[in-house]
């Protein structure tokens, strides 16, 4: 079980919650992090962001027995938190905004092109986008 | 049009037009570059976030150089210098580029990347940069 979240990571996705663990380091950085005014990260931002990423990395392994591509989880423009994919094959980039009244914005391009893009609410099940970055 | 005064001498900066082949330079903190040494998305924002109009702030090369750019950073040394080529910057949805000189910072190279930065935006943004000054290594 992960600190302070609620959610059981099976063994297969350990990766994972280490993942979610090093970015914690992102609540370190304070308001002028960068000596440019950005500001600083809320814990209830982040929370939502990872709880995103695991719970339905958690469903999906679940339900058809995928583990997820290992991404990274960064501070973001203006107090947001970006999930980020990069491999060969795709790119996906997720923004959970700092509003947690505004919706999660994504795009993602494959080699040949093709694109993914729009809005999330993040409190909705989402494999689907995960399962896109897989190719 | 905009004034500089310098050494007591009134000088008038223009806003120029910027070709398409020319060269952009960004300053990056070493909080928007990961363990590998590339850029994460979140380095491309506009700032001030709060003021309408806002940009992406960056120097054009026909008035600033890499070292220069790196330079106008409160801290230099926790700062990276990318390259962007301006048509490339012009072909990502929404973005245009604008010479905006500073006097008040004494910057004539000072160029505005305008647009919404939008995961599709700095998706895009992350494929076209180039890194011109590395992080200095940590001692």
């Amino acid at each position: 079980m992960l600190r302070q979240l609620s959610i059981r990571i099976p063994d297969r996705l350990n990766y994972l919650a280490d993942i979610v663990e090093k970015s914690r380091s992102i609540l370190e950085l304070q308001d002028d992090w960068d000596d440019e005014g950005s500001p600083g990260y809320s814990e209830q931002t982040w929370e939502r962001a990872v709880t995103f990423l695991l719970e339905n990395a958690v469903s999906l392994w679940q339900e058809k027995g995928f583990c997820v591509t290992a991404p990274a989880i960064h501070n973001g423009p203006e107090g947001s938190i970006d999930i980020y994919w990069e491999t060969d094959n795709r790119k996906l980039l997720i923004n959970v905004p700092a509003d947690r009244n505004k919706l999660a914005d994504f795009y993602g391009y494959d080699s040949l092109g093709r694109e993914v893009k729009g809005m999330l609410k993040l409190s909705e099940p989402n494999e689907w986008l995960l399962l896109w970055q897989m190719g | 049009m905009v004034t500089s005064m310098a050494d007591g001498i009134e000088e008038i900066w223009e806003s120029e037009d910027i070709p398409n082949t020319d060269r952009l330079f960004m300053r990056v903190h070493s909080q928007n570059i990961d363990e590998n040494g590339k850029l994460k998305p979140g380095a491309f924002r506009n700032l001030p976030k709060d003021l309408p109009g806002s940009g992406m702030s960056t120097d054009w090369e026909k008035y600033s150089t890499p070292e220069e750019t790196q330079k106008r950073a409160r801290k230099p040394s926790e700062n990276a210098v990318i390259q962007l080529v301006c048509e490339e910057v012009r072909q990502v949805p929404g973005q245009t580029v604008t010479h905006t000189p500073k006097p008040e910072f004494n910057n004539q190279a000072h160029t505005d990347v305008y647009g919404e930065k939008n995961t599709e935006v700095r998706l895009k943004l992350m494929a076209i940069y180039q890194i011109v000054i590395p992080l200095s290594p940590r001692i």
